[in-house]
């Protein structure tokens, strides 16, 4: 499934394992002091960056500010990353730090209400949502865990591995295959009993 | 409503293990588990329905996306910021800084070697008290100027090793006027300095 067309030269998810071709040169580029090789690797992921970052926090602003934070804080340790792996796991690793420390703590992270990170939904609210909501991600929020939600993102929006979900979030690589498959589970049947 | 009956231990065992061995999302699994599926209709429905929903979420999640208008400019624009006044700025400023405080130095010692040589007489001082005092000096001042101008530079390699090359040659400055100017036993100012580092009976 491909996010993108060809002629918008974006890199599609599920690009892992390997680099593309392409992208390691433009990575290979960077290290040696091409600016414009990292500009053109602004252009290719920003919206995978921000979609990542927006699907957890739910606020446009902050998901903005933290993806801008993300390739600023990328640009200063290009010379770090593997050219040879897809840039794309290393950018929404530094995303996630970025957002954890944005928000100052990992629970405020994982504890993001819908809309916004600073209202609190009321379980009357919860059940309206769920109600509201025909799209299955909305749903998914709904219904699973902060943490299982992201890992079934990265897993299944994003095509990642399993070895390069477990590594943007820091889990053992059976962690993610547990989750996934419990959040499948939770969600199917959340729609066979709906 | 659940349309589906239990699943009987064998399917559940089958259904579980593949999350953990299996192709991938709702893949069918590989191995015994499979040879199970070929032979379980209610085990087939689970993992066409998985590979189903998988490609429902990811169709969603593909709708679901958002852009945000601008933001691409707005992070090169902020990369761009971020990569070249920054640089210029620290060496404009840490490199003068550092000629200026080595100037400073070297006066200050000037200044004491012509005091003290007008006021003590030059027998009351051992070459081993020059010694002392110049690396006293020398160490107090670049103590003082490298950490600071350092800091300044950390950001860059080439400015940084320039930054050495300065601070090298402005601390032999500074050692070679202290070793020459500060007086020593017999000796007049301009003399032919002690050697740091051997005893003093080897001394001339
Ligand atoms: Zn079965």
């Amino acid at each position: 499934m491909a996010f993108f067309s060809q002629s918008e030269a974006r890199v599609v998810p599920g690009s892992a394992p390997g680099a593309l071709p392409e992208e390691s040169a433009l990575v290979r580029s960077c290290v040696d002091g091409d600016g414009r090789a990292f500009e053109e690797l602004v252009r290719r992921h920003t919206s995978r960056v921000f979609n990542y970052v927006f699907q957890m926090t739910r606020h446009r602003q902050d998901a903005e500010d933290i993806c801008q934070q993300t390739f600023i804080k990328a640009y200063r340790n290009i010379d770090r990353v593997d050219p040879d792996r897809p840039i794309i796991g290393w950018l929404l690793t530094i995303a996630r730090r970025t957002a954890i420390n944005h928000f100052r703590s990992a629970k405020a992270w994982t504890e993001l209400p819908e809309d916004t990170a600073s209202t609190e939904t009321s379980p009357a609210r919860q059940v309206e949502n769920l109600e509201r909501a025909g799209n299955l991600w909305e749903k998914a929020r709904q219904i699973l865990a902060p943490r299982d939600f992201e890992v079934l993102w990265l897993r299944i929006a994003e095509e990642f591995s399993v070895e390069e979900t477990a590594r943007v979030t820091g889990l053992t690589q059976t962690h993610v295959k547990v989750l996934v498959y419990r959040a499948r589970q939770q969600l199917m049947k959340g729609e066979t009993t709906a | 409503m659940n349309a589906h009956p239990s699943p009987r231990f064998i399917c559940r065992v089958v259904r579980g293990w593949s999350s953990l061995a299996g192709v991938g999302p709702g893949g069918a699994p590989a191995g015994f588990g499979a040879h199970h599926v070929e032979t379980c209709e209610a085990c087939q429905e689970y993992f066409g329905s998985c590979a189903e929903f998988d490609a429902a979420l990811k169709a969603e999640a593909a709708l679901g996306r958002v852009s945000s208008p601008g933001l691409e400019s707005r992070v090169i624009a902020a990369i761009r910021d971020s990569r070249t006044p920054e640089p210029r700025r620290s060496r404009s400023f840490a490199i003068p800084a550092t000629a200026l405080i080595g100037a400073a130095a070297a006066f200050a010692i000037t200044f004491l070697v012509m005091t003290r040589a007008r006021s003590t007489p030059s027998n009351d001082v051992t070459p081993e008290e020059v010694v002392a005092a110049a690396q006293s000096i020398s160490s107090q001042v670049w103590g003082t100027v490298k950490p600071s101008a350092t800091v300044a530079l950390k950001k860059s390699n080439s400015l940084q090793d320039e930054l050495n090359s300065v601070y090298s040659d402005a601390r032999g400055a500074v050692d070679f006027l202290a070793l020459n100017f500060l007086p020593g036993p017999g000796t007049t100012a301009g003399a032919t300095p002690p050697q740091p580092g051997l005893p003093a009976q080897q001394r001339g």
